[in-house]
């Protein structure tokens, strides 16, 4: 079944046309990679999927339905983002962390501080760093913190913006391992990294000029 | 004791005074004369007919007239908030108003009712003249909260589609705004609060004392006030943000200020 449909999809910002004509369909568990210049629209792309932009015209349809209010609520309980700029403000991972975890949505996932420690490990993150405060962290553990995050998330659909951009070669590596196993799971993924032209059937959607 | 009057002479001698500021800013080129001119100026009009409006007031006591002359002092205010943070009038005037309109009219009638026990709940000498005071602290108090919750929101924009994107509702997602710019919307009164009476005799306790009352009740409504006023504050900072939020804040969590 199509999980994600594009239909002759306009989008500009002002004057500058991101999308003139886009139109493309990903099945539900299929592995996406999306290719292409910086400032082609990538980011745009996972935006206008989780309804923080608006199409100037065309329709994004989301199992078969159009997007409106309830879909797009519906779609951001059921996907795990990574973005690009990766924000948790100003308080301490580990209470950010719970706070994530409260929100109305997520009160069901009661096992993720059972799961939490292996991932830890997995990526290669020190405990200590729960105790910290967001900004200290570097480009790479937010990077490693947001994936770690995704996944507690349990859900199976992921829209992952440049997840690797900032991690060392065997991390990437790893990254890249942990979601070829997630054989469950949609994979929506835009980065400049080769290394994910190597997970198991991955698709390539290129956005060029 | 009657409290002395004020002349015309004693007017052109506080006209006088004014030549002191002239003269330090000839004497340092601080180029502030103009400014100083019109300000003054304008309190002068202003008080002027501020005075001649409460003299009426006082003096007719009609009810609906004092509920018509706090409903457009109201519509002032939010005027004035609204201007001051440059966002839509069209979008943000009934939030502030409605805020408004309800934080002041709960915190003057508990004043009359419950602390003066007063018979005539809108009798202009009380409702028109305390809900003024009430006011124009609560304004203040819209201005920082609007100022801080929606340049922050914009700025962090990230940060807010991020936690949107975890699944948050509205008010989840937008719960460190509200909670950072109610925080800064209040805290320069609660600073106020604790300063008073150890380096400044405020105002409004300047004024009855001046006017013959005994020290001790002056302070009594003083302290009476102080509260109404904070709590009056509060009440609006938070419903003012609240139905700016309902009026301004898809259910989806996009922002269209
Ligand atoms: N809110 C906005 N307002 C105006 N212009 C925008 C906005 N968001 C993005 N743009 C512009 O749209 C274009 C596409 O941006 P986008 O972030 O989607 O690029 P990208 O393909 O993700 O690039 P990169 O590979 O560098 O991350 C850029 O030129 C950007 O400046
Ligand atoms: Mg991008």
């Amino acid at each position: 079944m199509a999980f994600i449909q594009f239909k002759n999809v306009h989008k500009q910002f002002d004057r500058k046309v991101i999308f003139e004509d886009l139109s493309f369909e990903i099945q539900t568990g299929e592995r996406v990679l999306f290719q292409g210049p910086s400032g082609m629209g990538k980011t745009t792309l996972f935006q206008l999927i989780l309804g923080f932009e608006k199409v100037d015209s065309g329709t994004i349809l989301i199992d078969n339905q159009p997007l409106s209010p309830a879909i797009i609520k519906g779609l951001r309980q059921k996907i795990a983002y990574v973005p690009q700029i990766i924000d948790w403000g100003q308080g301490v991972v580990k209470e950010t962390l719970e706070e994530f975890m409260s929100f109305q949505s997520n009160v069901r996932l009661t096992h993720w501080r059972e799961k939490m420690p292996e991932l830890l490990v997995y990526f290669d993150v020190e405990s200590s760093l729960l105790d910290k405060k967001f900004p200290m962290l570097s480009g790479g553990e937010r990077q490693r913190m947001a994936i770690i995050l995704a996944i507690l998330l349990d859900r199976n659909f992921f829209l992952l913006d440049e997840p690797t951009a900032a991690l060392d070669s065997p991390m990437k590596q790893k990254v890249i391992h942990y979601f070829s196993e997630r054989k469950d799971a949609t994979l929506l993924v835009i980065s400049h990294d080769n290394e994910w032209h190597r997970l198991p059937a991955i698709k390539l959607i290129p956005l060029a000029p | 004791m009657k409290t002395p009057d004020i002349n015309t002479l004693g007017l052109l001698m506080m006209l006088l005074l004014l030549a002191v500021p002239l003269a330090l800013d000839f004497w340092l080129k601080l180029k502030l004369a103009k400014d100083m001119i019109i300000s003054v100026a304008r309190m002068l009009v202003q008080l002027a007919l501020m005075g001649i409006f409460l003299e009426y007031l006082i003096k007719w006591d009609a009810v609906w007239l004092n509920m018509l002359w706090f409903l457009v002092m109201v519509l002032a205010a939010s005027h004035s908030a609204i201007k001051r943070n440059k966002l839509s009038f069209r979008k943000f005037w009934k939030p502030i108003f409605g805020a408004m309109v309800i934080a002041v009219t709960f915190a003057v009638l508990y004043f009359n009712s419950f602390i003066i026990h007063i018979d005539k709940l809108f009798s202009a000498r009380y409702f028109v003249i305390i809900s003024g005071m009430i006011l124009g602290n609560s304004m203040k108090g819209i201005i920082i909260v609007l100022d801080k919750f929606y340049t922050n929101i914009i700025k962090e924009k990230q940060q807010y589609f991020y936690r949107l994107s975890l699944g948050a509702s509205r008010f989840e997602a937008l719960r460190p705004w509200i909670r950072q710019s109610i925080r800064a919307s209040l805290q320069p009164i609660i600073a106020t609060t604790a300063t008073m009476g150890l380096v400044s005799i405020p105002g409004m306790m300047t004024g009855q004392m001046l006017g013959g009352s005994s020290p001790m009740l002056a302070i009594k409504y003083q302290m009476a006030i102080v509260i109404v006023i904070f709590v009056a504050m509060m009440v609006s900072v938070v419903l003012a943000l609240f139905f700016s939020i309902r009026a301004v804040v898809s259910v989806n969590g996009a922002i269209r200020v």
